[in-house]
């Protein structure tokens, strides 16, 4: 039987968005998955075929984190791997890959002076230049790592409501990312009338205990009893018991919101500043995103905002809560996908946008309810390239996006190398 | 002896699986009448495996890479200006940049281009 190992160094929500590539992966033999020690318990819940080995990548390299990496490389000598699939463009990811012949290594290959990428990471390289035209869900990116990876709507189920009541994410750990507490608060409000006063459960780390307690104080004092605070309350275990079967969840781009996706609890996000739904939006059919779109955005969230996070603004208007009022109506009550797509939904601010998440070929395609998509042709006509480079069909041959003139776009698509040098070079 | 011999350029890439099948083509054109060039490619593929040799960081060595393919490029066309050919028979990875490719297209000059690879690699 093959065995595979799947590297996945980075944090939680990039450990539930490596699903596709570990199930594709599943089908074919025997996965192993590497990462980080803090975030085995939830591996574990996640992905109970999978092997784990636990690796120290973040904190300080002490001793005892040292120790527990050179004890996994010793075992890995001892294992032979079909193929190891490394996710992550980093340093440390790329020293552990030393151990493996270079060519069983995909995605991100140690190199002398650094690390070297595949021709499909070098390629998403290249579209994050542009993000505001970029179509690829990381899900689809890390799962194009293997070779026809499966079905992405057989990767999480469709959203559906479960009867558990109301999540809401207080904060992402990037907090530029995430609604200042008076406008969650709004936010909260109308989704708890919406959905008839059900069960609250306020869900984040240690961190996010204050605003907790913030949020309380701007909710009316009758939803109080129905409240129930588990900010810094949950293992993983106990938070992934607090998600399932939730009615909706409120969040920003957080780990906690692809944990929903997951489960199939339809996530209700809001996505800001350098969040953008295109990259990380929840995976899966029937979940919503309000996505903020000013021309400076997707921004980095490293660099200062230069506008005061303007970008926010729209969130604060009481359009977004007509229109949450409305996706929740019509979560309520099972409107398909088409029927949402028919539907005529409240108009939204300037610089807003309502999207509803689905699928085709290639993997995670939202489409547009409400709002203006000025970038809607070109990144159609990016998608139609990346379809037709995995030889998937994203759409019919001769249609709109196919015409659209390309002049801009086909220098930054395809790179003279690209062509020139035999294909699958690492560089 | 065709009733009008062609000047043909072959342009074959520096290694790989279409090399052989370049010298192939070369060989029947020639064999059929038609004045045929190779763009050596091959010539160049120490001084392009070279730049790894060399322990730059891999951004740096793609760089350099690069800017070597287009040094590539522009040898091809200064033989295509010197022999003037009817047609450019390039092969997969052969040694063309866009900026080559868009000026053989509107001078009239015939080419072609043959890709044998799998684009789904590139």
């Amino acid at each position: 039987m093959a065995k595979f190992l799947v590297i996945q160094a980075a944090r939680f929500g990039d450990l539930v968005q490596t699903k596709r590539l570990l199930m594709s992966l599943a089908g074919r033999g025997e996965v192993h998955l590497a990462v980080d020690a803090g975030l085995t318990p939830l591996a574990r819940l996640l992905f109970p075929f999978a092997e784990l080995h636990a690796l120290a990548v973040h904190g300080k390299p002490e001793e005892q984190a040292l120790a527990r990496n050179a004890a996994t490389l010793a075992r890995w000598r001892g294992m032979h791997f079909d193929a190891v699939y490394n996710c992550n463009f980093s340093g440390v990811t790329a020293a552990l890959c030393r151990v493996f012949e270079p060519q069983t290594v995909r995605g991100y290959r140690p190199a002398a002076g650094g690390v070297t990428r595949s021709p499909w990471a070098r390629l998403a390289f290249r579209l994050s230049e542009r993000r505001a035209l970029a179509p690829l869900n990381l899900v689809d990116f890390w799962g194009h790592f293997a070779e026809a990876p499966i079905d992405p709507r057989s990767v999480n189920p469709a959203a559906a409501p479960g009867g558990q009541g109301l999540g809401v994410v207080l904060a992402g750990r990037e907090s530029r990312r995430s609604l200042p507490v008076p406008v969650l608060a709004e936010v909260v409000r109308t989704a708890f009338g919406a959905l008839g006063g059900p069960r609250v459960r306020l869900l984040g780390s240690t961190a996010e205990k204050p605003a907790a307690r913030q949020l309380l104080r701007h909710l009316p004092p009758k939803m109080l009893p129905m409240v129930e605070d588990l900010s810094g309350k949950t293992d993983w275990p106990a938070l992934a018991a607090a998600v399932t079967g939730l009615d909706a969840l409120i969040t920003p781009d957080t780990g906690i919101m692809h944990l929903g996706a997951h489960l199939g609890v339809p996530v209700l996000a809001f996505f800001l500043s350098s969040a953008w739904l295109h990259e990380t939006g929840p995976y899966g059919e029937g979940h919503h995103v309000w996505q903020t779109c000013r021309a400076c955005g997707p921004c980095l969230e490293s660099a200062p905002c230069p506008y005061d996070v303007a970008c926010g603004q729209p969130l604060t208007q009481v359009e977004l809560l007509r229109s949450l009022a409305a996706v929740l109506g019509q979560i309520k009550s099972g409107l398909s996908s088409a029927g949402a797509d028919a539907k005529k939904w409240p108009q939204l601010p300037a610089g807003l946008q309502l999207w509803r998440t689905g699928m085709d070929a290639l993997g995670a395609h939202p489409s547009l309810l409400a709002g203006d998509d000025p970038h809607a042709a070109e990144r159609r006509y990016v998608r139609n390239f990346l379809a037709a480079r995995l030889h998937l069909s994203a759409e019919p041959a001769g249609s709109a996006a196919a015409a659209l003139q390309s002049a801009d776009l086909d220098p930054w698509l395809y790179n003279d190398a690209d062509w020139m040098l035999p294909p699958g070079r690492y560089c | 002896m065709p009733a009008a011999p062609l000047r043909i350029l072959v342009v074959l890439p520096m290694y790989g699986g279409s090399l052989p099948i370049g010298r192939y083509c070369a060989s029947a054109l020639g064999a059929l009448g038609h004045s045929v060039r190779v763009f050596e490619a091959p010539l160049l593929h120490a001084g392009f495996t070279g730049l790894r040799g060399l322990g730059l960081a891999p951004a740096q060595t793609a760089q350099l890479e690069n800017s070597f393919l287009q040094v590539v490029s522009q040898a091809v066309w200064a033989q295509v200006q010197e022999q003037e050919p009817h047609l450019v028979l390039a092969m997969a990875q052969a040694p063309l940049g866009r900026s080559l490719l868009q000026r053989l297209r509107p001078g009239g000059r015939a080419h072609g281009h043959v890709v044998c690879g799998r684009p789904r690699n590139i």
